[in-house]
């Protein structure tokens, strides 16, 4: 990194990110403002950025070059928007460039063997710097445990001279880094968190060189071993901090590197992931991923998928079925045509998602970077007075109290206090189908504590399901299971959701009788023949009206019996139980005439999602004040509130509606969680707190909502609100240990109690603390043998 | 005690020599991923 700093890229070297092409590759367009104007949106990872104050440098050089700016620095990535006629993304590039950091898109793959170049170069630092610590150490224990006089003027002087020639390799090269970070931020007239430390270092190593000359006390014991522990802090810091956001590299690293492709005459050849292209016929072996979205042609297998929507179960995947890139093939070989290419699968999309995400910031940590650059001022005034204080006091240790008062400050910790634990949070979430736009959405999340629901596709499936059969008894020679078999056989072909649902209410185990001329009348119903005790009879299923027409217009009297067979599904029969008569016919209700007699009649209601009624449990356990708004009718609004025993709800609500009493509930002081479908409601959505949306059909980007739920789980909201708060405490935890320990520190440093090895282990250990905290939230690491084969490894060959 | 004139300068050169040691093994990659080929052992491999 020290190399790359000093090298100024040529202004050509970025015009070709300028290139549709490669704009392609690095960016995406967003969905265009008020103006109209095209927007791109890329994520860049930039070297050499350790602290807020770095990021404020580079966020206030680029804000009027192009439209939007964040950088994080617990990722070192920064999102950028810009207008595609206007700015270009090379300017941008070429002005981070200038101030000294390096910039890379993100989605190419060099950036991977950039980080794995620095990692070395980070780990080769911290070995010299720990090694010759470890021996300058030896030299200097014979000068703190020899008796006054025991040791000759000569072995003191060859001992001093042995630690200098030691601590040459540690000034000149492991602690480079910091020399030359502090040396970029001079020369943009900043002060970063690199200053002090540079300074520190070079305070020491100076006045011990002196000292040395003249034969008073050196330091270079404490010197090594203070960059010692900096960078050994430092190395696990970026090893914590990957791990962090393992979450978003994990998901396409389950993607295979190589595919077998299968082509026209039964061949099999190994090709690229980005080779494939839709129409590829692909072989995925058992326990290897789906490398793109597609159908299953040939084989079963049971497939995890729980990397796209934390769903745990395999699930049984057959010819027809669709297959999403990233799922893992558990028990056997599997036929795919591929259906999109790797680059817009699902998979790629939710990466994109979290990627954008972890390049925002949240408002805790804006408010830490601001502070950061007063706080380095402070901290440069601060060693500054104790030098000249302890100059007076006792000179020997004026320098090295100042030493100790540069190196033991830390920014770091805070700045790192809130979006490292808001990072592994998100990683964490998305582990359980749960993607967070931004950081943002978290800290809302874990203060919300209204949740208003949206009612159609969200407590209830986007469907009718049959809740009730009522046969007119006396006057029918068929009973309720046969009416069911009867209107199913009657319906099989259509694809009305009337139809829909009555064919998934027939009966199990019993053949549907035969059918013969059947006309379906749009808007009326459907009639045809049915063969029913071994004659054909006219049968009619539709409206009222439509059924009895043949009836003659008889009249429908007599005893109605409910029957509870129709009821198997434990939701529908919770539906039934609570509804009444009345309720019932404001529901789309169809009857059965058979042989011109009205003989049954079908109530159809939409159907609750099967855990909705957990969902709304454990919020309401958690205290959490629920709500509908809908924009249905008041009677089906009033009866799934009623089962949900939610005692607020409002119905025809009209978008206009929503806001406003989202607006009020607002102004009451409370934080509103919107529950909704994502795309109609997104007006609403905006307005509130925090808001939660099915991530299904439509591509993830046009979701507006702040958190979507993958997995149409909707009972995972108690558990998303669980891990926002538990990651809000981390936060909280962080910001105070950050704070204290800056606190005692400096204090402690100027009173001279403070030796500068302490204090550099003590600077080291605070971010390390902060980062080790955060990782709490994140993930366990699974092991990659069984689920994902090393492509690196030779096991993946053709044969 | 005057063997420490060797002794000491020759400490030094050694951790010279055992810091290029550790440049070359950095260098090749040997600590990029420890946990690889720990599991490697446990991955059958087809080709010869």
């Amino acid at each position: 990194m020290a190399a790359t700093a000093h090298q100024i890229p040529s202004s050509d070297e970025f015009l070709i990110l300028d290139d549709p092409l490669e704009r392609d590759e690095i960016a995406r367009e967003i969905v265009p403002g008020a103006d109209g104007a095209r927007r791109f949106e890329a994520v860049l990872s930039i070297d050499g950025v350790h602290c807020a104050a770095c990021v404020i440098a580079i966020e206030d050089a680029l804000r009027d070059c192009i439209d939007e700016i964040s950088v994080n620095a617990a990722t070192r990535r920064a999102r950028l928007v810009w207008r595609a006629d206007e700015q270009q993304l090379s300017q941008a590039c070429e002005r981070i460039a200038r101030l000294g950091y390096r910039p890379r898109p993100v989605s190419q793959r060099l950036v991977e063997s950039a980080q794995a170049a620095g990692r070395r170069a980070a780990l080769w630092r911290m070995l010299v710097a720990v090694l010759c610590m470890m021996q300058v150490m030896m030299y200097s224990v014979p000068r703190y445990v020899a008796e006054a006089g025991s040791m000759s003027e000569d072995i003191v002087g060859l001992m001093t001279w042995a630690e200098r020639i030691l601590t040459l390799p540690v000034m000149l090269f492991a602690a480079g880094p910091f020399f030359v970070g502090a040396f970029r931020d001079l020369r943009h007239s900043r002060i970063g968190m690199d200053v002090p430390v540079a300074l520190g270092i070079a305070v020491t190593f100076v006045a011990s060189l002196a000292a040395s000359a003249s034969g008073g006390e050196v330091w270079f014991d404490s010197l090594t071993m203070f960059v010692a522990f900096l960078l050994v802090g430092r190395w696990l810091e970026a090893a914590a901090r990957e791990r962090a956001m393992a979450g978003v590299g994990d998901l396409l690293a389950g993607l295979p590197e190589r595919v077998e492709r299968l082509d026209d005459q039964g061949g099999a050849s190994l090709v690229g992931l980005r080779q494939l292209r839709p129409g590829d016929r692909v072989r995925v072996a058992a326990g290897q991923s789906v490398p793109a979205d597609g159908v299953v042609e040939a084989g079963s297998a049971h497939v995890d998928e729980s990397l796209l929507s934390g769903e745990s179960r395999p699930l049984l995947r057959r010819p027809g079925d669709a297959l999403a890139a990233g799922s893992v093939s558990v028990d056997g070989p599997l036929m795919m045509r591929v259906a999109r290419s790797a680059r817009e699968s699902r998979l790629q999309e939710i990466a994109d998602l979290m990627e954008n995400a972890s390049a925002r910031k949240p408002r805790l940590a804006q408010l830490a970077d601001r502070w950061a650059g007063p706080f380095l001022g402070t901290v440069l005034a601060l060693a500054a007075l104790a030098w000249f204080v302890w100059h007076t006091i006792d000179p020997q240790r004026a320098a090295w109290v100042a030493a100790a008062v540069l190196v033991v400050a830390c920014p770091c910790a805070l700045s790192l206090a809130t979006p490292a634990a808001l990072l592994a949070a998100s990683g964490r979430l998305a582990r359980h189908g749960l993607l967070a736009r931004s950081p943002q959405a978290l800290e809302a999340l874990a203060q919300a504590d209204t949740f208003v629901f949206d009612k159609t596709g969200t407590l209830t499936l986007d469907r009718l399901d049959v809740v009730a059969v009522q046969v007119h008894e006396g006057r029918s020679q068929v009973d309720a299971l046969q009416a069911r078999a009867v209107a199913a056989a009657l319906e099989a072909g259509s694809i009305h959701p009337l139809a829909c649902a009555i064919v998934r209410d027939a009966p199990v185990g019993i053949a549907l009788p035969e059918v013969r001329s059947v006309r379906e009348q749009a808007g009326a119903g459907i009639e045809g023949e049915v063969l029913l005790e071994g004659r054909w009879q006219p049968a009619r299923l539709g409206s009222l009206r439509f059924a009895a027409q043949t009836a003659g217009g008889e009249p429908l009297r007599g005893g109605l019996v409910r029957d509870h067979a129709a009821q198997a599904a434990g939701h529908t029969s919770r539906l039934s139980d609570t509804s009444d008569a009345s309720i019932a016919v404001d529901e789309g209700d169809v009857h059965l005439s058979i042989d011109g007699r009205i003989a049954a009649s079908f109530s159809l209601s939409e159907a609750l999602r099967p855990e909705t009624l957990t969902a709304i449990q454990r919020l309401r356990e958690a205290g959490m004040q629920l709500e509908i708004l809908s924009g249905d009718a008041p009677a089906r609004v009033a009866r799934v509130a009623a089962m949900l025993g939610i005692e607020t709800w409002q119905a025809q609500a009209s978008p206009e509606d929503k806001l406003a009493r989202i607006e009020s509930l607002g102004r009451q002081g409370r934080h509103v969680a919107m529950v909704g479908d994502g795309i109609n409601d997104a007006p609403v959505l905006a307005r509130a707190d925090v808001s939660i949306a099915f991530a299904t059909g439509a591509p993830l980007a046009q979701h507006r909502a702040d958190l979507l739920l993958l997995g149409e789980r909707l009972d995972r909201l108690a558990l998303a609100r669980d891990h926002a708060r538990q990651a809000m405490r981390v936060v909280r935890q962080n910001l105070i240990f950050a704070t204290a320990y800056n606190a005692v520190g400096i204090p402690l440093a100027m009173a001279g109690w403070l030796p500068p090895w302490l204090a550099g282990l003590g600077m080291a250990a605070s971010s390390l603390v902060v980062v080790l905290n955060a990782l709490r939230l994140a993930p366990a690491r699974r092991s990659l043998v069984p689920v994902f084969p090393d492509p690196a490894l030779p096991q993946l060959t053709a044969h | 005690m005057d063997i420490l004139y060797l002794l000491v300068p020759l400490s030094v050169v050694l951790v010279l020599a055992i810091t290029g040691l550790l440049a070359w093994a950095v260098g090749s990659g040997q600590f990029d991923d420890i946990e690889r080929e720990g599991q490697r052992i446990l991955i059958d491999d087809t080709e010869p």
